[in-house]
This record gives C-alpha cells, structure tokens and sequence, in this order.
C-alpha cells in the first residue's frame, strides 16, 4: 500500500493524542497534547480504540478476558462474594497500560456505559469519554501509571502495608473526588468508621458495601510495582485478590516473569475463578503492518499523515528489530518526526538507520557507568 | 638571653602524657591543624611491618593477621597510625578503624566503622563492588537468553562480555534490552548470599543499588534500625552488637576478598576486650576469630595492636593464625633521634627569633679531630637542652619507651624551668627528679597501708617491727614470721636509681639479717622506680626480685612473692629441721637408754633381793650389829617369816622377774621395759620399807639391851630404860599401824583371784590366805612380844648370850603396864633413826 505525501503535516502520525479538554471545541492543535510514546485509554479518550492495534496474539488475550475475566452481570450483583483482579504481566513496553485500559473499556461497552452517548455532544477527535454514574476508574498511578507515587509516603520509602493503604486512600479519593453522592454516604458518620477499619481489607470490604448500595462498579488499575521479592510480590497479589470485593475490580500490571507460577502457587483454583490473568508476548511477524494501519488509517482519519514504504511494513526482525511495541512507537514516531521535518517518506532505509543511531546511542549510554549519587527521589 | 632560656621560653614541646590514638575518620583537608608534625624513629619492626603490609598490597589476594605486641607506651598506636598512612597511599583501599574496642560494638560500628558511609569515594566504590557482582549476574542472564533464544540484532554476547570486563553499566543494559529486573535482582541476592553466607546481608546489598533502596540500605548498614520495606523483606534487627558488627566486617570482606580487592581493618588496643564479662569476651573472641579467618581466606589484611600478657590469653588458634611483630624499646641513639626531632622545632624557632641560622660553631675543616669534637659537639648541642648523658639515663631508665621517655622528657623540662639558673641543662639528677616525681606517685604511708592490708588479708603472721629488730626499726617496714624461727623482712623504698641508694639498700638488708635470729629473706617494695642498670645488683643483694609499686596488681604480686619467700625459706629450713629432729631423737635416745639402766639397776637390785630372800624386802637371816637373846631373836625370826609369806606372791608377781618376756618377744633378746605398775611399786616400797623398818627395830632393840646395865653389881634397868623400851616397842606397833600391809594382803587375794581350773589350786589359795593372816597377826603382834621377851630378857638374865639386866617383867615399873604417855613414841623410819612423834595415841597391847 502506498500513500501519498501531504506537503505540510500538522502533527506526527504516529504521535498520541493523550486528550482533550474540554470536548466541545474543535481547537485540537490547543487542545490536545500529542505525545511520542502514552498509553492508550480507550475508555477515556475518543479515537483511542481505533489506535490500539491488536499486535501480537492480543485478540486472544481480549477473548480470554471475555471469557475468564470479570463478568459485567455479576459486578453489582449483591449476592457475589468477590469483585475481581486482572493481572497484566509482560516484558517493559509491550503495551501493558494500554491493555489495561482497552480491557476497562471493553468491560464497560459490555456493561453498556456507551450505550446512550448524550445526544447533543458527538464524539470528536481526542475529546473526553462521558462515562455513566455507575462506573468509575481509578488510576491510583496518574495516566503514566507511575509506580513512584505509591512507593513513596510521607517522603519515606512505603513497606507493602502502606502501599496498599496508600492505594485505598487513593481509591477513595478519587471516588470522593468525582461524586457528590459518594462523598455524602461515606462521609456520613456510620460509614467514617467503617472507611477507616483497621485492616485495609476491611476497609475495602466496608467500601464494597457502599458501591453494592449503590449499585456502583470501580475499575483500580494498579501500576507495576517492582517488589524485587518473590514473597512481596505474592503477597502483593494476596492483597489485591483480597480487595477486589463485590463492585471492585483491580487491574495490576506487572513485569515479572514468573507472574505465571507466582499466580499458580498462590491461589487455590477456587480463587482463580476471580483471578485473570493476562501475558503480552513478544512482537509477532506481521505486528509491524498491523500496528502501521491502525495508525495510518487513524491519522488519515484525524491527522495528516506520513507515507510509510511497503517494505517498511514488514519489519519485524528480518529488517528492524522493534523488540517491543513501546519500542516501535517510538521508531515510527522518531522516523515520522525526521520525515515531517525533512520531507520523504516512511521506509526502511531509514528505518535501519534510525535504529543504528538508536542502537549506538543506547551503546554509548551503557557503556557510562552511572555516576552513584543516590538518595530519595 | 641564652639559646637555653629561649628553648625553654617557647613553650614545652613534650606532652605531658603522650598517648597516640588512630582516629575513626580519615581527614585529608587539614584544615586548621597547620602542616602536621611528622615525627618518626625508624625502628626495626616499623621496617618489618611495612615491608610485610606492602607485601600484601603487591598480591592481595594472599591475605593476612598481623598482630603488633608490645607493652603499653611502646608505641604500637604510633606504628599504626604510620601503617595506615601506607595503606592510604596504596590507592585508598577500604580501611576500618576500631580505636580500641570496647564492649558496646554497636556504637563503634555505628560511630566508627561505617564512616565509610561518609566517606563519599568509599561508598562509590563499595557500590561499584556490588554493580560489578551485578554485572556478573546481568551477563549471565543474557547468556542464558542467549543459549536459549538466539535473536539477530541484539549482539548479547558481546554486551555479556562487556558487563564482565566491567565496561557495560548493568542497570542500563538490563532497562535497554528488556531484561527482567526482577528475575536479575533474584538472581544477584543469590549470588551475594553464596558470597556473602548471610542472606539477610545479600538482599540488602541487592536492593543497594536500587535508587528508591539505596539510602535505606545504607541506614541499616551504618546501624540503624531497618525501615520498613527492608522489614518487609525480612531485614528485621539493626546491625548492634558483638556479633553482627563482626557479621558485617566479614560480609564486606567477602565483597571485597571474592572481587580480588584490597581492603584493611586496623583494631587498637584489643586488649580492651578482655576486661569484658566474660560472656561478652567470649563472644567477642569467637567472632574476632572466624573475621580473622575470613581475612586470611578472603585476601584482607586484619591488623591489632595487643601487649604481651595480653596476646598469651588469645586463643591458641589466634597465635597460629597471625604474624607477630614484636616492639623492641629504643635504643640511645633513637632515643636521642626523637628526643631531637621534639626539640627542633622550638630550636628553630628560637633561631629564627635570634636571627641566627646555626646555633652550633662553626666547624673547623681543618683538623679532623676537631671535626669530630665539632660533630660531636654539633649533635649534643641538637640535643640541648638536654645533656647527652641525661638522654642515656632517660632511655636506659625507661628501657627505651616511647611514651615514658616523652613523659620523663616533658617532666624534665617543666622541672628545669623552674630552676633560678636560666644556664640549666637537663642533666641527670634532673631526670632522677623527674623519674621520682613521674613514679613515685603515692605516698609511702599509702604504699605501708595497702602492705597492711595485703598481709592482713593473706593471714601472714606479722611481728613488730620494734621489738624484732635489732637495727633502726624504720629500716624494716615489716617482719613477717615463716615457721619458728625464719622471718621475712620487707622493706619499702623509693625510686632506686643510684649506686649510692644500692649501696645503702645492702647496708639496710645485712642490719636485718643480722639482727634477728634464724633465716631472714628481704623483699624490697620500691615505691617508684628501679633502675635497669642496678636491678640486678639489688636482686643480688636480697636474693629477691624487688617488687614495684602500682596500683593495679601489686596487693596479687605481693602475695605471690611472700609465698614464694615463704616456700623458700622452708625448703632452706628444711636442712635446719632435720638437724634439730636428728638432736631431739638422739635427745630421746639417750633418755631412753638412761632409763633402761636404771631399769637395769633396779632390776639387778631386786636379784638381790631376791637372791637374799628369794622374795623383795625379805631380811637377812641376822641383822648385823642387833644380837639378841634367842628368845628375843625368835621373835624377829617369826616376824621376817611373817614378811616373807606376805611378800612371796610379790616376788612372782608379773613383769617384776628380770627373766619375764614381752609378748611375742624372746627373753633377753632386746631390753624390755618392766611391767610395774604404781600399786606394784606401793607394794614393792611397802614391803622394803617394813623389812627395813624390822630391822630397825631389832637395832633398837639390841641397842636397849646393850644400854641395860645387868652385871651383878649393876643397878639394872632404870625408869628410863624401860620408858626407852616402851617407846621403842610403842614407835615401831602405831608405825606398822600405818604400813598398807593390808593393801599387800588384798593385792595377794587379788592375785588369786584369777582364773584358775582346779580344786587343788583353790584348797592351796585358801591355806595361803590363812598363812598371811596368821603372818600378819605376827606382824601386829610383834611389838608386844619384843617388849615382854626384852623385859624377861633383861629381868630375868633370859638376855643369853647378849646378856641381860636381870630384871623380870613385872618390875618394869609402870612402862611395863602403861601405853605410851607424855613421852611420845617415835615412828620408825626404814633410815635407822627415830622420830619422836608428839602426841601419839593408842597403846601397845
């Protein structure tokens, strides 16, 4: 397939829109930050869907997820006895925040969230996603999902015990935060007390109760948190297994390689039937095309766009090693970025010289030892 | 002003008590201090020990145990201190510094040790150890990826080889090529534990290089308590203690022994240690022993300072495993090099203020002999004020120690300071004054109360001195008794530092071994200083070690020596107890052999009697010189008759026949002590004293009858003859009243009262006991008889032979019929005399 070149392209077509405040202005060059490499937030963000590429073997994961994850029946049905937790596990850069928020937004089409968009308000480019009263999500992390924010209280390093209490407290928070009706009812003084039990599972429990009264489905997306520590990071699980009461639903990602065993070893089978989780393998032969089109064709929706070479679609590994789709986000961004700049096209020539500059800039930075001059962050 | 005033004026450059000390942190800026002074004697074991340290710099990987022994002052700190400067200039290795320990650990590891945390070149390269075990584990893993999965591209084995030779950061390869972080940090924790053998250790040096980690770990590995997230992985107890300070040493010495690095620790004054309770010390050894074996092991250099008497308490193993250099004393020549180097700088000083830049003369180049005298002249005046004597005194007299030559030094110059004479040069005398002022520091009266005490205590058996000694009392402080004669004289003293003090010491020891009787052995407590040079004249003076005055241990040493004194004198004594136990056996012996011949003689005496009457007592058969009418000699007869029936069973009787036999023991084979006993004697005595008591009284009798005129143209007995007879008659009846003759008869019963088996020797027993009542009626009777026989003898001329007054019996006047009246009777004496005996009374039947 080959495209024409515009003469002038406004933004990188491989840039992504992070979002766009507030929806009803069509200024996107104000309005929306383009940024080289953010994950996607189908649920949050329009046109987001229409980016993420199901590379790899994703459209099996997303049917497994379907299939094993979180049943949107039985989410604010009073008489289950557990919400559920999707654990996310992969190398760096494979895409797991992203998959995260596409399952959250998958979840949410089935609960039926988009199913009335306001009539008055038509879905533009990068604007905001309207999300019914009922559901919300937590993103204890911030959008880059940073684990920093919850490793740290009270500028001290936090033991797994305050980590989860930190991640509560941000779960409240943010429900607080975004609804005058929650932050009556747990306001009020028969539910202060329960809200501040003294385990944080108890806590969770009391918080169930109030969104199962509500008839209220929260979605907490937690960020991968490097326990460096076989027993810590199954504890961790534990916690999370535990919290997702009826109405919760925790969405964790992790790099861990073990994730696999780590999940088996600890929970009984009992327990898996509200654990799911989730492996984003390595980048497959054709991902490179398939990531191209999805990207091409949302550009040429929204964006003026780049022109990328036949052989350029073929990538993977025979020509241009992305390892990672965070790692060919950023080749195409980079190469689109030398083509908006300099004019041409897209193909492989400069992709390889790309990633040779890449490559030997990534060896003259690990050939620096690095300068031991450490404390707190 | 003279250069001497000037020295003195600047200020004294000794310190009053030199005492170096290493110093936890290292401090290069200086700032403050000026240029240090570096003042240094070239010795021996300095040589030794920096040949051996560079030794080990040139090949870490062999590593070693120095212990450096001396005793206290020698300079072991000093040493160090220089040994340590090497070491820094050996590229700045890691250096722990334990400046004496004491028992709270935990405080010199916090304080102390982990001042590499602040030291920010050493805590950069102790994280840099750790990358590299990390780099080792990153490229492991890529070599396992690369075994396993063999993707194009990514050229992991030649970045494993990178990380391997140290050129690769690992934490940027593992983030750029995607590696699990996880599975390396686990891998890493492993590593370090396998190093390491502590696995509490390797998963904090694992999340060392974690930057969210990194201070947390270093908290908790400068001692305090672990936070949190490092509880969370099982860190749980701050590193406090014996135990888990050594813990700590060993694992950075298995960081930095398995990486083939450099690393020192420098212990002073381990000797501190075993002053410990002895739990602690144990504790203490035990560990310091295993980090002694792991630097041995593990390529690190362990160095501690330890005195001689100390280091033989470490353990066996201890002195096996460390190489000892020994501190010698200085020598003149490097006493006078430091006392020079002291003095220099205010030299200089002086100089400068003068404006001169040679304060010696100028050398005259041509004679050599003046050179020398010049040089020679040039060094001493180096010297000054000090004397050079005065500087050999100095280092013989503190057998070249360090500190102490410092301290007397210091001491000196404050003395001579003070002296009115501006032109004062430290000579001899001032340093025997400094001596004494330095050493003596307790009064005598001090030193006497705790000799007191010390004697008190042991239960020595003191004298007073006053009343014992024969010289000046206050020569000896104390006598102490050893057996019955020997004595212990101890004598206290001060500093002894001249011959003239030796000298009067010896006058003072042969005054107390000549003023007492018996063995005396001299112990001298000086209370201050012995010369070295003159020791040995006053161990031979006394024949005894004398003992300094301290106040740690002298009461113990004191003790100890009395003992040894004690034993000594006894086993000199021996020699003399014997002789004595010769002479009091021989004493014996003679005392023996006297009373076997008198045993003898009495033996032989009572053959005699025996011979003569075949019985003792027994009378001969004519008393000479007692002639009698027959009728009056019968009367006798029947009464020595009498005596010797009563005696006969006497005369057997057991033990008393010369012939008798001991048990077991053949007659006359070996003397043999009689068996009498004291009623056998009473008997014995009993019987002689009535044989002679009868022959006494046949005297008297045969004597009246002489005095009796009985011629026919005499007169014939007068009143007086006949109260003459009475009493004769009358002294000897109320005198055998007295005699236990009873007592004969009863013993005699006794005798037969023994067991016996038949009837014919019962019927005999019997006719015996009759015979001796009738002999005994003989006895009492035989006063009476005698007097009538004598009456009718001198009566009636019946005198025979002997003659007679002619008189009968019944013209004897009233003493014929009366008992004895106003004129007494005597009682008769076994000695031929008569008593008279005053108020007698009973009559003669």
């Amino acid at each position: 397939m080959t495209l024409t070149t515009p003469p002038v392209h406004r933004h990188n077509s491989f840039a992504i829109p992070r979002h766009r405040l507030p929806n009803d202005t069509d200024d996107v060059k104000v309005k929306v930050k383009w940024e080289p490499d953010w994950p996607l937030v189908p649920w949050s963000v329009h046109g987001h869907d229409a980016l993420f590429a199901l590379i790899d073997d994703l459209e099996q994961v997303l049917e497994r997820f379907r299939a094993e994850g979180p049943d949107p029946d039985n989410l604010t049905d009073r008489l289950s006895t557990s919400g559920h937790l999707v654990v996310v596990s992969g190398e760096e850069g494979a895409g797991k925040t992203s998959l995260i928020h596409y399952c959250v937004h998958d979840l949410m089409t089935r609960l039926g969230c988009f199913d009335d968009p306001p009539p008055d308000a038509p879905a533009s480019p990068w604007s905001e996603m309207t999300l019914p009263p009922g559901v919300k999500v937590v993103n204890v992390a911030g959008e880059r999902n940073d684990d920093k924010k919850l490793l740290y209280r009270n500028g001290k390093l936090a033991g797994i015990d305050e980590v989860n209490l930190t991640i509560y407290e941000q779960v409240l928070e943010i429900l607080r935060g975004g609804d005058e009706t929650f932050k009556h009812i747990s306001e009020s003084p028969e539910r202060t007390d329960d809200l501040k039990s003294a385990s944080v599972e108890a806590r969770y429990g009391r918080l169930s109760d109030i969104l199962m009264d509500l008839r209220w489905t929260i979605f907490v997306i937690v960020p991968n948190i490097k326990w460096n520590d076989r027993d810590l990071t199954r504890q961790f699980l534990r916690s999370c297994a535990s919290f997702s009461t009826p109405g919760i639903v925790f969405f964790v990602e992790s790099t861990n390689s073990e994730m696999d065993e780590l999940v088996d070893a600890e929970f009984t089978e009992s327990e898996k039937r509200h654990i799911t989780h989730l492996t984003i393998g390595q980048l497959k032969e054709f991902d490179c095309e398939q990531f191209i089109t999805r990207r091409l064709l949302a550009a040429e929706a929204y964006t003026n766009h780049v022109v990328v070479t036949d052989d350029a679609h073929l990538g993977y590994r025979a020509t241009v090693d992305y390892r990672c789709v965070r790692k060919m986000q950023l080749t195409f961004y980079g190469v689109a970025e030398e083509v908006r700049r300099n004019g041409g096209v897209i193909d492989m020539a400069r992709l390889r010289a790309y990633q040779e500059r890449e490559q030997k800039q990534a060896e003259k930075e690990m050939r620096q030892r690095r300068k031991r001059r450490r404390g707190p962050s | 002003m003279s250069e001497r005033q000037g020295i003195y004026r600047t200020g004294n450059p000794f310190a009053p008590r030199s005492a170096d000390r290493l110093g936890g942190f290292p401090s290069t800026a200086g700032i403050g201090v000026g240029k240090p002074r570096r003042i240094n004697v070239e010795t021996d074991a300095m040589a030794n020990l920096r040949e051996e340290v560079e030794n080990y710099f040139r090949r870490p990987e062999r590593g070693r145990a120095l212990a450096l022994v001396g005793p206290y002052g020698a300079g072991k700190t000093h040493l160090t201190r220089q040994i340590i400067n090497l070491v820094r200039e050996q590229g700045a290795p890691p250096l722990w510094m334990i400046d004496g320990a004491i028992i709270d650990l935990g405080d010199v590891y916090q304080d102390r040790l982990m001042s590499l945390r602040e030291d920010r070149n050493q805590k950069d390269a102790f994280e840099d150890l750790v990358s590299d075990y990390l780099s080792d584990v990153t490229a492991a893993e890529l070599e396992r990826l690369e075994r396993e999965d063999s993707p194009t591209g990514e050229g992991r084995a030649d970045i494993a080889k990178g990380l391997r030779e140290r050129e690769y950061d690992p934490e940027k390869v593992a983030r750029t090529l995607r590696l699990d972080t996880e599975l390396i940090h686990r891998d890493l924790r492993r590593h370090l534990s396998e190093i390491t053998e502590h696995r509490t250790f390797a998963t904090a040096l694992a999340l060392l290089l974690e930057n969210d980690f990194n201070r947390i770990v270093w908290d908790w590995l400068s001692g305090f308590p672990p936070q949190q997230p490092l509880k969370d992985r099982g860190i749980l107890n701050p590193i406090r203690g014996i135990n888990p300070t050594f813990e700590t040493l060993a694992v950075f010495a298995f960081m930095y022994g398995s990486a083939g690095k450099p690393y020192v620790l420098v212990i002073d004054a381990l000797e501190n240690v075993l002053g410990w309770p002895e739990q602690e010390r144990t504790r203490f050894l035990d560990a310091f022993q295993r980090l002694v074996n792991v630097y041995i092991s593990r390529g690190g250099l362990l160095m501690f300072c330890i005195p001689p008497d100390p280091l033989r308490e470490l353990p066996q193993s201890l002195h096996e495993r460390t190489l000892q250099f020994w501190l010698t004393g200085l020598s003149p020549a490097q006493t006078a090099d430091l006392i020079r180097q002291y003095v220099a700088p205010h030299r200089a000083a002086l100089e400068h203020r003068n404006g001169s830049g040679d304060v010696s003369p100028p050398a005259d180049e041509d004679a050599s002999a003046a050179v020398d005298q010049e040089a020679s002249a040039a060094a001493a005046a180096e010297l000054a004020p000090f004397t050079p004597d005065a500087v050999t005194e100095i280092c013989e007299l503190l057998n070249g120690n360090p500190r102490w030559i410092l301290t007397t030094c210091s001491e000196c110059w404050n003395i001579a300071e003070g002296f009115a004479d501006s032109e004062k040069m430290i000579d001899v005398l001032i340093v025997h004054d400094a001596v004494r002022a330095l050493f003596e520091q307790v009064t005598r009266e001090h030193v006497v109360s705790v000799i007191q005490r010390t004697l008190t205590d042991g239960q020595w058996r003191t004298e007073p001195r006053s009343t014992r000694f024969a010289g000046r009392p206050e020569d000896v402080d104390f006598w102490v008794r050893v057996g019955t004669t020997s004595r212990l004289a101890i004598m206290i003293r001060r500093s002894i530092l001249t011959g003239e003090q030796v000298a009067a010491l010896e006058r003072d020891i042969t005054a107390a071994r000549q003023g007492v009787p018996g063995a005396v052995e001299v112990l001298v407590v000086v209370n201050g200083l012995v010369s070295p040079r003159l020791h040995q004249q006053i161990v031979d003076i006394a024949r005894t070690q004398p003992v300094r005055y301290n106040e740690q241990d002298f009461p113990e040493r004191l003790h100890t020596s009395l003992t040894e004194l004690t034993r000594r004198l006894e086993d000199a004594d021996k020699e003399g107890y014997a002789a004595a136990l010769r002479d009091r056996v021989g004493l014996l012996a003679g005392h023996q052999a006297e009373v076997i011949e008198q045993l003898r003689q009495l033996d032989s005496r009572l053959d005699r009697l025996v011979v003569r009457g075949d019985r003792p007592g027994a009378l001969p058969t004519s008393v000479e010189g007692a002639e009698l009418p027959e009728a009056l000699a019968d009367r006798f007869r029947e009464a020595s008759q009498a005596l010797d029936l009563l005696s006969e069973d006497l005369a057997s009787g057991p033990g008393v026949s010369p012939g008798g036999e001991e048990a077991g023991t053949p007659a006359g084979t070996k003397p043999h002590r009689l068996g009498f006993t004291a009623e056998e004697f009473q008997a014995l005595g009993a019987m002689t004293m009535m044989r002679l008591l009868l022959e006494s009284f046949q005297r008297d009798v045969a004597d009246w009858l002489r005095t009796v005129p009985r011629g026919p143209r005499d007169p014939g007995a007068t009143e007086e003859h006949w109260r003459r007879l009475f009493v004769i008659c009358r002294s000897f009846e109320i005198t055998t009243e007295v005699m236990p003759l009873g007592d004969l008869e009863a013993r005699a019963a006794s005798g037969e009262t023994r067991p016996s088996g038949s009837a014919r020797i019962a019927g005999e027993r019997r006719r015996r006991a009759l015979r001796r009542a009738e002999a005994e009626d003989v006895i009492n009777r035989l006063a009476a008889r005698v007097r009538k026989a004598a009456i009718d003898a001198v009566t009636t001329g019946g005198a025979g032979a002997t003659g007679g007054t002619g008189a009968t019996s019944g013209e004897v006047g009233e003493w014929g019929a009366r008992s004895s009246g106003d004129t007494g009777p005597i009682r008769y004496t076994p000695f031929g005399s008569t008593d008279p005996l005053g108020g007698a009374t009973g009559g003669m039947a």
